[in-house]
């Protein structure tokens, strides 16, 4: 199918995508077993209160057990389990990582084709906003901000988007440029639709597999970023299951009770890792059809 | 596609191979320099190493490596023993103070030390007004009759008056030279000290940024017995987890706080490490604040959440056998403890106030997280809402500036200034006492701690105390959790560890040996 067909004034235009076939067979073993693991790690996280064994905030055994029947990955040094413990903190981290995401896409896709789709003094002042906050290191700006609204799971959420959403916009609005000068595009204009149902209509269809690519590829690094700041005691305060204060606070047993530290450290480098090669896959998937 | 396989592949390997090589570099001493003893941190001081204004815990040991009180205790004892005064006498009614100095004792500028540099000393230090500056609160005149001599007037008798002299907060001899030479208009060398040294010490001070290092030397005219050893130098390492790896592979020689007892068979475990327990005054303590809802106003509500706390259990759950339950009032080494019971709370019960309440807890001390953690387990059981929030010791201190502000609970860990109840209880309980953190406020409390601080026999003094140690108790404005033990881990070459139980998380650097 031709990537969209000119039409005359008045005919609503191909949508782009619509009818794109998407050929799992083009996708390596490794992009598969991404998103196989994407899909299990998303059960898996819906599912958690139905799957852990234990309450992840009870003390339900003694301190710093090692793994056995009763306890799969052992007990932290309060006497929690910390499997389900791991198993909530993934659903924590999961869930976080798609709202940041979301939320952030949504927000640059908005910037991004007002941008695109007005230019000339608008498309200026917005993209030199979104430079701004290009140029400033994100996870520095979002520690900064976490600290200033105040540790909890919202405020380091709202702190990362706050920094997340500029690249988004640079993107759609670099795909919105290229859209808008299209024949199919002047062809609506002209015949009078609207600002939004050009949008809407003509240019969101062309631009979102950009934005879904994106997004998905970014996960990984997004994921990274939220553990870091857990890490630093900048997510919901003790004794909130989250992976990266897990292993902050496993950390100091690192070399007596390792468990405590490397669970939710290895989990997080499979959901990151997961996030990338399924990234990389419907990135694979959505080119070039 | 491969590639990105092929280098998150490449990173995992490097990450394991670091993480293995920190692992296998446990095994031996990194440093060969038997010159220099390497001991960490958490944070910086705050405040800086003024003598006259330090009030924290952290940085006591590198203060008493540069200075010096009049007074000072026998190793393990709470005995007083000779420090600048070789001795000293009391006035029968009990408000002057002679004491004569030692000979020949001379300041880190090269300053002689005499009874015109302590008088200036202590003048300096009622003048800054630092958090030790209670200590000399009843200080009427200094006299300087030779300069061996010096007579101190109190405006009353002041029971603990000698142990404000021997605590690790006690009134620092510093050199005049130094203090008129760096004074900045009238801020009595305030900036100057905060980030320089100028004491009788056994070390003298030869670098100091406060981000660190810290690097103590030798000083060669030291009045008594040289140090052992020529360096001490001090880093920052923030993460105590960081600080073990550190020590485990030699990149530090000493950590004189901040381990987990949970941490304690572990350590004892590795063939280059040594574990040191001491008797000390250390204790967490359970505070409530009297400045805002619902303890403020409400003492069924504050003795409701002391008993559904339950801190026998948390005692038990956190410390297990590195620390006993606290059940006296004040720590048994300062009053014992059948003479100061703390009060029964009673049951567990319903909790009274459906308040979301925040307990708050020290960042930088994992039993005190712990603790919080297992609190908040057995509150929520009795129906309250707890919110837990880590706060420095900095924003603990900053509690008392604002007291409304502040959670409605909070764990810290206190300890005496000195082997006296006064130190325990006048700053803890007293209207406006440095330790007084969240607001408590108590005229007719005030009224007792002021009289027995007055009191001049000995026993009667003892007494006194014991009966404001009750009252104080039943106020559960701060009670206490355990009874800790001083916990210092070091690489198996150090030795000459020199402890007093009430000079916590200190061990006398200049008797510190590594072989």
């Amino acid at each position: 199918m031709a990537f969209l067909e000119p039409v005359a004034a008045g005919q609503e235009p191909i949508a782009l995508g619509a009818r794109r076939r998407l050929d799992l067979s083009r996708l390596g073993f490794a992009e598969k077993a991404g998103m196989v693991a994407i899909a299990l790690i998303t059960v898996v996280a819906l599912a958690a209160p139905l799957i852990a064994p234990h309450n992840p905030g009870a003390t339900v055994g003694a301190n710093l057990q090692s793994p056995s029947g009763s306890f799969l990955l052992g007990t932290d040094d309060v006497g929690r389990d910390v499997f389900s413990r791991m198993l909530y903190g993934t659903r924590t981290s999961w869930f976080s990582a798609l709202a940041v995401v979301g939320v952030g896409a949504m927000f640059g896709l908005l910037v991004g084709l007002v941008a695109g789709i007005r230019g000339g003094w608008v498309d200026t002042v917005l993209m030199r906003i979104t430079d701004a906050g290009l140029a400033l290191p994100g996870p520095v700006i979002a520690i900064a901000v976490a600290v200033a609204l105040g540790p909890s799971l919202l405020n380091t959420l709202i702190a990362v988007t706050v920094v997340w959403w500029p690249w988004y916009a640079r993107v759609i609005r670099g795909e919105t440029r290229a859209v808008v000068v299209r024949p199919h595009f002047d062809a609506a204009r002209l015949a009078g639709v609207g600002g939004f149902r050009l949008a809407l209509r003509h240019v969101i269809p062309g631009v979102m597999p950009v934005l879904i690519v994106c997004a998905s590829v970014d996960l990984g690094f997004l994921i990274l970023t939220l553990a870091g700041l857990s890490f630093l005691g900048l997510g919901a305060p003790a004794p909130a299951p989250e992976l990266g204060a897990m292993a902050s606070q496993g950390l100091e047993f690192l070399f007596s009770f390792p468990w405590i530290a490397l669970a939710p450290a290895v989990v997080v480098f499979i959901l990151a890792g997961a996030a990338n090669l399924a990234g990389d896959g419907l990135r694979d998937l959505l080119e070039d059809t | 596609m491969p590639k990105r396989l092929i280098s998150t592949s490449v990173v995992l390997v490097a990450m394991v191979g670091v993480l293995g090589v920190a692992g296998c570099g446990s095994s031996s001493d990194s440093s060969g320099d038997t010159e220099t003893i390497r001991i960490a941190y958490a944070d910086q001081i705050a405040g800086g190493i003024d003598p006259a204004v330090f009030y924290s815990i952290e940085g006591d040991d590198l203060i008493l490596g540069l200075y010096e009180t009049l007074l000072t205790y026998e190793p393990d004892s709470t005995e007083l023993a000779p420090g600048l005064a070789q001795s000293w006498e009391i006035s029968d009614d009990g408000r002057t103070y002679t004491f004569e100095l030692q000979d020949d004792v001379t300041f880190h500028d090269g300053t002689p030390m005499d009874s015109e540099a302590v008088k200036a000393s202590f003048e300096r230090a009622i003048a800054v007004k630092g958090g030790p500056s209670y200590m000399l609160a009843q200080v009427d005149r200094i006299e300087t009759p030779d300069p061996q001599t010096v007579v101190i007037e109190l405006t009353q008798p002041v029971s603990a008056f000698l142990d404000y002299n021997a605590s690790m907060y006690g009134p620092k001899v510093v050199s005049p030279t130094a203090v008129e030479e760096n004074a900045e208009g009238d801020d009595l060398a305030k900036k100057w000290l905060s980030e320089n040294a100028a004491g009788t010490g056994p070390y003298e001070l030869t670098s100091y940024k406060p981000a660190g290092p810290f690097v103590l030397e030798r000083f060669d005219e030291y009045w008594g017995e040289p140090a052992e050893t020529e360096t001490i130098e001090y880093t920052i390492v923030p993460n105590i987890g960081d600080q073990i790896l550190q020590l485990r592979s030699g990149q530090l020689d000493l950590l004189t706080h901040g381990i987990d007892p949970q941490q304690i068979p572990s350590l004892e475990e590795d063939p280059n490490l040594q574990v040191q327990q001491f008797e000390a005054g250390i204790r967490p303590v359970l505070v409530l604040n009297y400045a805002n809802e619902p303890f403020g106003s409400d003492p069924e509500a504050r003795e409701a959440f002391v008993a559904d706390a339950d801190l026998p259990a948390v005692a038990e759950q956190v410390y297990g056998e590195a620390a006993a339950p606290a059940t006296s009032s004040v720590p048994p080494l300062l009053i014992d403890a059948e003479d100061n019971p703390l009060p029964d709370p009673g049951p567990p019960r319903e909790a009274p106030t459906s308040q979301e309440i925040t307990l708050g807890y020290t960042n930088s001390e994992t039993d005190l997280r712990r603790a919080a953690e297992v609190m908040q387990q057995s509150l929520e059981a009795q129906g309250w809402n707890v919110r837990l929030q880590a706060d420095s010791v900095a924003a603990q201190f900053g509690y008392a500036g604002d007291p409304a502000k502040a959670p409605e609970a909070a764990i810290t860990t206190l300890n005496p200034d000195a082997a006296h109840p006064a130190t325990w209880l006048n700053p803890i309980y007293q209207t406006g006492g440095g330790l007084n953190l969240l607001g408590l406020s108590d005229p007719k409390l005030d009224q007792a701690i002021e009289a027995a601080l007055a009191t001049v026999d000995e026993e009667e003094a003892a007494q006194a105390y014991a009966e404001v140690a009750v009252e104080a108790a039943s106020s559960w404005y701060a009670t206490g959790i355990a009874d800790r033990n001083d916990v210092i881990a070091a690489r198996s070459s150090i030795s000459g560890f020199s402890h007093v139980p009430v000079y916590i998380w200190v061990v006398r650097l200049a008797d510190l040996v590594k072989e």
